[in-house]
């Protein structure tokens, strides 16, 4: 500041002549060559963030390329409009005034075919024999067979699969068809064959992999466990890692196949390991009535009671937990217990989140994910938070920029008032005279006046008042910029803050849904839990029947023996 | 009795959901067949797709407002980088420098990978720039497709003039040795 002060007056009108001819230069539209544009958009879509696609997708954008737009809509679940899209594309086919290339034809079988409809996307994909890299072919290979399993046709899926191909892709099209088979054939061969491809074609190294691996492997046991080989179904439950999702069936359905071979030892080995699991899951139940059972039919009466104890004990305690998780989603709703971050005083026994998976909060989370219904409503919820907190951070943006730009115009005022063109011009014109007086001095020789560089002065002066002469009437623009700008800037407030309130509105309306749904499947979740407590009460009737009526027929007093029993299971609870 | 029990909830067990879309092979569950709740209402999935549809246009506008206060176009500086689709090796970070200061970094995830390769082209700095003489520096790792772990650095000189820059990174692989070569275009 102290600088700008000292400057001649002269430097201060070039210094505020060269700010407004700044200002006044930038242009507010500008474009990017279309190839980085269109690149920028499939960089999004092509990784699945198809907001961002969709927010830098123009009109022209959209109406050249249907296919990309109507791909980003149904990526961001906008499934209304996506019927409409695909109906123009398939216009404009028949018409032939748009050509689709191979990626387009991939992404409308892709399409169609998550949207559940087969044949067309049957017929876009037979548009790409022969035009696909080993990668996307295998893909290609994966819908086509899923489809014609879809459609009934697993000779043909078979068929499909006959084409080279390793990988993902072909493990779980493998995979999909042996279950196929496993349902629609008494003759289990067929999904045998395709079940173990699976596996060959699995290289279990990644999550997904893995994931698959594992699937797979409980498949095959069960199949072999239906077929009365429990032996062989052993050996394949065994190979599901004991971290996967599935971990607890493939451990209770061992348990099942040791039982089968009358090895209870190994059976209830299995099922005591199936215990560290949540209870929520129906496979742990079955375990824990399991148990007794197996020791029941071992002749250890005792170690029965005591486990049908526990079972009870388990059944019940779960129970509790059922209800109270009941009236928190009830109290507080489903997006404060279970969708956000929360602190609510008192309530730290469920919210709590740990670098471990099983917690409590975790555990009902993951119950209630895998009802398709709650976590297609729980995705909307998410979207439309994330649209909302996007709403929230350009609210404090427009705040700066309303602030920038105010100031800016001060500035911009300030500026334009403290600085006369007349006198400018004036102070110009003055310039170019002493330029003239000098340049007409008989004394000057030629050399010196070019060392004065007077030619150049003269230049300069003359580009100065061409300057000046533009600036006055950029001046006037200058101030309408900001002043659009600010409108802009109030208008897409105003904008927000409308969307934001009725983003708010059905925010509201969907976590009270979201509430309703999971408190449903709650109370299913209760009538299992409740039906496991009975049969658990069920087995400890059956068992004291049992020692009752061969007490009885052995005529050996055993009334002690029972009270001692009931006196035990009083005590444990 | 028991173990037919057992048995009734093994066949239900053995139910897998086919047609899966995705790669994530889905928990069989008994409760999962069974339970078939109310949807949510209609209604509501309609009133929320339109308002998704008009703040998608709001997002897009207000990032358009942003870009035109803060990057206007006669000083504004793009940096782009994409991949040819043939190229073998692995993108692990690139550094952008600008007159030797750091203005942008990026790690990248397979899926980004995958994009570029495919055709994707990645803003990687988008700023405003004085008039003049500038450096740009480039600094890439990564794995190449001969497994070996790689460092490359490319700098460029350029000239911001009167209007909008914009400098594109285009990641090669030799042909010869399998190595990675950088070509840039500014446009």
């Amino acid at each position: 500041m102290n600088n700008f002060v000292r400057c001649s007056p002269t430097i201060n009108y070039l210094k505020t002549f060269l700010f407004m001819v700044c200002l006044i230069l930038s242009p507010l539209s500008h474009s990017m060559p279309k190839s980085l544009y269109e690149g920028m958009v499939q960089f999004e879509l092509d990784r699945g963030n198809h907001f961002k696609a969709l927010t830098l997708m123009n009109k022209t954008y959209q109406d050249a390329n249907h296919v990309d737009y109507v791909t980003a809509l149904y990526g961001f679940n906008i499934k209304s409009d996506v019927d409409e899209v695909l109906k123009k594309i398939y216009q404009q086919q028949k018409n032939k005034s748009a050509t689709l290339t191979t990626k387009d034809y991939f992404k409308i079988g892709r399409l169609e075919y998550q949207l559940g409809r087969c044949k067309p996307a049957l017929r876009a994909f037979k548009q790409l024999k022969n035009k696909l890299s080993q990668e996307e072919k295998q893909e290609w290979i994966f819908y086509r067979s899923n489809c014609f399993i879809r459609l009934g046709s697993n000779i043909k899926a078979m068929q499909v699969l006959n084409d080279t191909v390793d990988g993902i892709w072909a493990s779980h099209a493998y995979y999909n068809l042996g279950v196929s088979y496993d349902e629609s054939s008494r003759n289990k061969s067929k999904a045998l064959k395709a079940f173990k491809l699976a596996i060959l074609l699995n290289k279990g190294k990644t999550l997904q992999e893995k994931a698959l691996k594992n699937q797979i492997n409980l498949s095959v046991g069960s199949l072999y466990l239906n077929a009365e080989k429990p032996d062989l179904s052993s050996n394949f439950f065994k190979k599901v890692y004991l971290d996967s999702l599935i971990a607890p069936q493939a451990l209770y359905l061992n348990g099942l196949a040791k039982l089968e071979l009358n090895d209870f030892r190994a059976a209830t080995q299995s099922w005591f390991s199936v215990k560290k699991y949540p209870l929520v899951n129906q496979s742990v139940a079955e375990a824990l009535l399991a148990i007794p059972y197996a020791y029941e039919r071992s002749g250890y009466i005792s170690q029965a009671l005591e486990a049908y104890l526990e079972a009870s004990n388990s059944f019940e305690t779960e129970l509790k937990v059922i209800s109270k998780v009941d009236s928190l989603l009830k109290k507080y709703g489903a997006s404060k217990i279970l969708l956000e971050d929360n602190n609510i005083e008192g309530l730290e026994w469920f919210l709590a989140k740990d670098v471990v998976t099983n917690t409590m909060k975790a555990t009902y989370f993951s119950y209630f994910m895998s009802n398709f219904e709650i976590y297609d409503a729980v995705e909307l919820y998410s979207e439309l938070k994330m649209l909302s907190d996007s709403m929230q951070f350009w609210s404090s943006q427009l705040k700066v920029f309303s602030q920038s730009l105010k100031d800016k115009q001060s500035t911009f005022n300030k500026k334009s008032k403290s600085f006369s063109l007349v006198k400018t011009q004036k102070k110009i014109d003055k310039i170019t005279n002493r330029i003239n007086s000098i340049q007409n001095k008989n004394s000057l020789t030629q050399r010196q006046i070019d060392r004065l560089q007077i030619t150049k002065m003269e230049a300069n002066t003359s580009k100065l008042s061409k300057r000046l002469v533009e600036l006055k009437g950029k001046v006037a623009q200058g101030q309408d910029q900001l002043k659009s700008q600010l409108k802009m800037n109030t208008e897409l407030n105003k904008r927000r803050k409308t969307s934001q309130k009725q983003l708010k509105a059905v925010l509201a309306q969907l976590d009270k849904q979201i509430t309703r749904l999971i408190r449903d499947q709650l109370g299913v979740l209760k009538k299992q839990m409740a039906t496991n407590f009975e049969r658990s009460e069920q087995g400890l009737v059956h068992v004291f029947q049992d020692i009752a009526e061969s007490s009885k027929k052995q005529n050996v007093d055993d009334n002690n023996f029972v009270s001692y029993v009931y006196t035990g299971r009083i005590n444990l609870r | 009795m028991f173990l037919r029990r057992f048995l009734s909830f093994l066949s239900i067990l053995t139910f897998i959901a086919i047609g899966a879309s995705t790669l994530n092979a889905a928990e069989p569950s008994k409760e999962k067949k069974k339970v078939k709740l109310k949807s949510v209402d209609p209604a509501l999935i309609k009133e929320a797709e339109q308002l998704k549809k008009e703040l998608i246009q709001l997002n897009s506008e207000l990032y358009q407002f942003e870009e035109d206060l803060l990057y206007p176009a006669n000083t504004q500086l793009g940096v782009f980088l994409s991949m040819s689709k043939d190229s073998s090796f692995i993108l692990d970070s690139i550094e952008i420098r600008l007159d030797d200061k750091l203005v942008t970094s990026y790690l990248y995830k397979g899926d980004e990978i995958a994009s570029l390769k495919n055709g994707g082209i990645q803003r990687l700095y988008l700023g405003s720039l004085a008039d003049g003489r500038h450096k740009l520096t480039a600094r890439i790792n990564g794995q190449g497709g001969n497994n070996q772990y790689f460092r490359r650095k490319k700098g460029l000189l350029f000239t911001k003039e009167h209007s909008a820059k914009f400098i594109q990174l285009v990641v090669r692989e030799s042909k010869t040795n399998n190595e990675p070569l950088f070509k840039v275009k500014e446009w």
